[in-house]
């Protein structure tokens, strides 16, 4: 099959963290067929799995009816995810710009919890991630990575 | 929805307070709450030295990763201790990247934790 880059994978997602491992292993799939390699899908996983949690455990406050809307543009040299959630507390919209704005792994490891982590694995693991929030408190993260062939050359 | 790991328990010869814990699948937020609460029991049944073999372990998220750090201390300060083996390249190469490998105790064979227990 031959593929046309840039193309776009996008789903709404249930507030619900069970739907996260059907969905990475998806994007994960998708790369490789891309012509990604194993290495590459594997992090990538890592990445779409923190910031779906992320917008389902912290930014999708209405319960049942809330949804997340995860985007996922594949381009020959890099990937772009965004992920939109349905609007969180200001209290977590804080913490999330905080982690956001925070140097890499700021503090130990043994300050971070079971949930602390994965927006700062997310930083390692990628080029950039954008936060922004609109006037109804939704957030959205958009994250780009690129092939690893083209991050180590630049 | 079914859980996506399964951990089998096993007794090691000579070793009352030791066993080794099998992980097979992936690790992440929809299963940590079941692995944990696995490992404490274990943990509360006097069972404070761990090996965790994850040669059938093929994920694990930044949720699980928090957790093994977790083990890691809890087994710690129990005396005891809380080892993994046959980690798969790719988690291992995280584990690395957010510096938590000089913080676990990770062995390439299962005979060198098992002998690192005395």
């Amino acid at each position: 099959m031959e593929l046309t880059f840039p193309y776009t994978i996008s789903v709404r997602l249930p507030s619900d963290l069970e739907i996260i491992p059907s969905i990475r292993k998806f994007v994960s799939e998708v790369l490789q067929v891309s012509g990604f390699s194993a290495k590459f899908a594997f992090r990538s996983e890592i990445i779409v799995d923190a910031i779906c949690n992320n917008a389902i455990t912290y930014g999708s406050e209405g319960g049942a009816e809330s949804e997340v809307e995860a985007s996922c543009v594949i381009y020959e040299d890099r990937m772009e995810i965004v992920v939109k959630d349905s609007g969180g507390t200001l209290t977590n919209i804080e913490r999330l710009k905080d982690a956001v704005r925070r140097s890499r792994l700021g503090l130990p490891l043994s300050d971070y919890g079971p949930s602390g982590m994965g927006l700062e694995i997310v930083k390692l693991l990628s080029e950039t991630i954008e936060l922004n929030v609109d006037e109804n408190n939704v957030t959205s993260i958009h994250v780009v990575r690129k092939r690893e062939e083209v991050s180590q050359a630049s | 929805m079914e859980t996506q790991i399964q951990l089998a328990c096993e007794e090691i010869a000579g070793k009352s307070d030791a066993r080794i814990v099998r992980f097979k699948g992936d690790l992440d937020a929809t299963n940590v709450d079941f692995v944990t609460e696995q490992i404490t029991n274990y943990f509360g049944d006097g069972l404070v030295k761990i090996i965790a073999d994850f040669k059938q372990l093929r994920y694990v998220n930044s949720t699980g990763l928090g957790v093994l750090l977790h083990f890691n201390k809890s087994a710690k300060e129990k005396g005891g201790c809380f080892k993994i083996v046959n980690l798969n390249e790719n988690v291992y190469e995280i584990i690395e990247i957010i510096g938590a490998a000089s913080l676990l105790d990770i062995y390439d064979e299962l005979s060198e934790a098992i002998a690192a227990l005395d």
